[in-house]
């Protein structure tokens, strides 16, 4: 088999370890998110330990997954244990969502739709400039619906920004509801527009891996499909958790139900 | 003022060349027919029309502003700074990256084109934004003046224009320091306070009751919106014993003025600015000035009823 399957169990126990502490941190905080953090945190890890190279860029255009960033940060050492113990606390410099100038995070976010066209522009000036290194963007599905989004994926097109990969958290949660556009519409648009288009499991390291190593001469969409709070069966595909936060003695609950 | 724009950016395009650098984009709005043939023909990696998609064009001159681009961005203002906001905001100012907006159309330089076009107040919208400096030329020669000075502006900026007339009103000696306001004339009982192309008309009222009377009117123009010259104001105010602001907006300068002699002596404050309304008519700037009382005659009479 390939080499990844054999770094499978690594990361998949990094993932577990995440996931225990993400509840930890959360409860400790009252952050809300922990939903989003879960779906997303395997892509996290996986670009973290196994894709980011020097020359690449990333960005958490979906900001409100903050705190899984951060967690794969300090797991990397490059966030302190001081500063990670920070959070929720006043006076720290890891908030919900990422503020300018943390060491580890090269754009602020927040604020939906804005990823994607800071990326293509780091995209576009390393094709113009023949430089090396690819941009990577992670965007929420429920984020798809900013019209800012539709701008960006036309222009990158027309740039043939090869080296530009957009994932989606593709977990079909919006903040109240069901998202209004559904993976298959996100498919459809994007692969129209010109891009390729990789629909995978996004809980897979292996698919998830391949997908983002994979070379195309055209921007590149992975439609990661994923469950919101995914690992905690508790809280697994419960709109609930976009927002609540774990408390008291539902912490230990949620935390035996990893593995 | 458009061409003073142009020819500043052929001539910061063509240092770099010899340079064998390649830093400096314009990205446009899809807007700017007949003015950048220059550019797109002398340089045409770098000018990229980036089609009716303002938000991303701000985005995109984000990113290339953090891989070590500096950025000018053209559209009309409305759709540069209103459509646009938030990335202004979050993208640009807050991570306070070198991108240079240049909106055109300031205030009601777009008279005949209808509400949609005319930025009557985007003086207050963008002074509402932290790191942002705003440049206000009142001329082509200003404008020439700021591209020169551009890099030393370490954060985004927004500089304003009208539209392609070239407004001639400074001497070819003329100085600047961005962030200082400019005392064109020196006066002891009056200070008419301008920015923008409406210093124009500051200057022909000045002249008229200079002629009257000897020395009696002060004008100061700000041509740095923000940073504001708070000090050069208060200076310019201490002793006087009427206080004019003139400007395309609807008060953004006549609050400034205002806040910065608070508490200070005043006689007497007269504003000539835009209503806090829509535009209902079309016509040409001069008709709709009129018909707000910003003109000349109208400010040189409403100046002496004052004084009388």
């Amino acid at each position: 088999m390939n080499m990844g399957m054999t770094n499978v169990p690594d990361l998949k126990s990094i993932a577990n370890e995440l996931r225990k502490e993400l509840v930890v941190v959360h409860a400790a905080a009252n952050a809300p998110h922990i939903g989003s953090d879960l779906s997303c945190i395997d892509i996290l890890i996986t670009l973290y330990f196994k894709v980011l190279g020097k020359n690449d860029h990333f960005i958490l255009s979906k900001g409100h997954a903050a705190l899984a960033l951060y967690a794969v940060l300090h797991k990397k050492g490059i966030i302190s244990a001081d500063d990670y113990g920070s959070i929720g606390k006043d006076g720290s410099l890891l908030a919900e969502h990422p503020l300018h100038g943390m060491k580890g995070v090269e754009v602020a976010t927040g604020s939906l739709g804005h990823g994607l066209s800071i990326a293509a522009g780091m995209a576009l000036v390393n094709k113009r400039d023949n430089k090396s290194g690819t941009t990577y963007v992670l965007l929420g599905d429920g984020e798809c619906q900013e019209g800012s989004i539709f701008e960006a994926m036309n222009f990158a097109v027309r740039e043939r920004l090869n080296h530009l990969v957009a994932i989606v958290d593709s977990n079909r949660w919006q903040g109240l509801d069901r998202t209004l556009l559904n993976a298959e519409t996100v498919n459809k648009e994007f692969s129209a527009a010109g891009w390729t288009v990789n629909e995978i499991d996004g809980h897979n390291f292996d698919e998830i891996a391949a997908a983002l190593k994979s070379n195309s001469d055209a921007p590149t969409l992975i439609i990661a499909n994923t469950i919101l709070g995914k690992g905690i069966k508790s809280m697994e595909d419960k709109l609930e958790w976009h927002y609540r936060s774990p408390s008291g003695n539902s912490v230990k609950d949620f935390i035996s139900e990893i593995s | 003022m458009r061409r003073a724009f142009v020819n500043g950016l052929l001539d910061i395009m063509g240092t770099e060349r010899k340079e064998s650098k390649e830093l400096t984009y314009l990205l446009a709005g899809d807007l700017g027919f007949s003015a950048f043939e220059n550019i797109r023909e002398d340089y045409p990696k770098r000018f990229m029309n980036m089609g009716l998609s303002e938000q991303n064009m701000v985005g995109v001159s984000a990113g290339m502003a953090y891989a070590g681009k500096k950025v000018f961005l053209y559209s009309i203002i409305p759709f540069l700074l209103y459509r646009t906001f938030e990335q202004v905001r979050n993208d640009l100012c807050y991570p306070r990256l070198p991108v240079r907006m240049v909106g055109v159309g300031a205030g009601l330089a777009y008279a005949d084109a209808g509400a949609t076009h005319q930025p009557l107040e985007d003086l207050k919208v963008a002074d509402a934004l932290p790191n942002l400096t705003i440049l206000n030329p009142s001329d082509a020669q200003e404008v020439g003046l700021f591209m020169q000075k551009i890099d030393s502006i370490k954060g985004p900026s927004y500089m304003r224009l009208s539209k392609n007339e070239d407004i001639v009103l400074h001497t070819e000696d003329l100085r600047i320091n961005i962030g200082k306001a400019l005392r064109l004339v020196t006066g002891k009982r009056i200070l008419i306070v301008s920015s923008g192309v409406l210093t124009k008309v500051a200057l022909e009222v000045a002249g008229l009751l200079n002629k009257g009377e000897k020395g009696a009117a002060e004008v100061l123009e700000i041509h740095t919106f923000k940073p504001f010259d708070y000090g050069a104001v208060i200076g310019s105010a201490r002793g006087k014993e009427l206080i004019v602001t003139i400007e395309d907006n609807t008060g953004a300068l006549a609050e400034k003025v205002a806040s910065a002699l608070a508490g200070k002596e005043v006689q007497k404050f007269l504003s000539f600015k835009l209503p806090d309304e829509f535009t209902h008519v079309a016509g040409t700037k001069e008709y709709l000035f009129k018909s707000y009382g910003i003109s000349t005659s109208d400010i040189y009479g409403r100046i002496k009823s004052v004084m009388k």
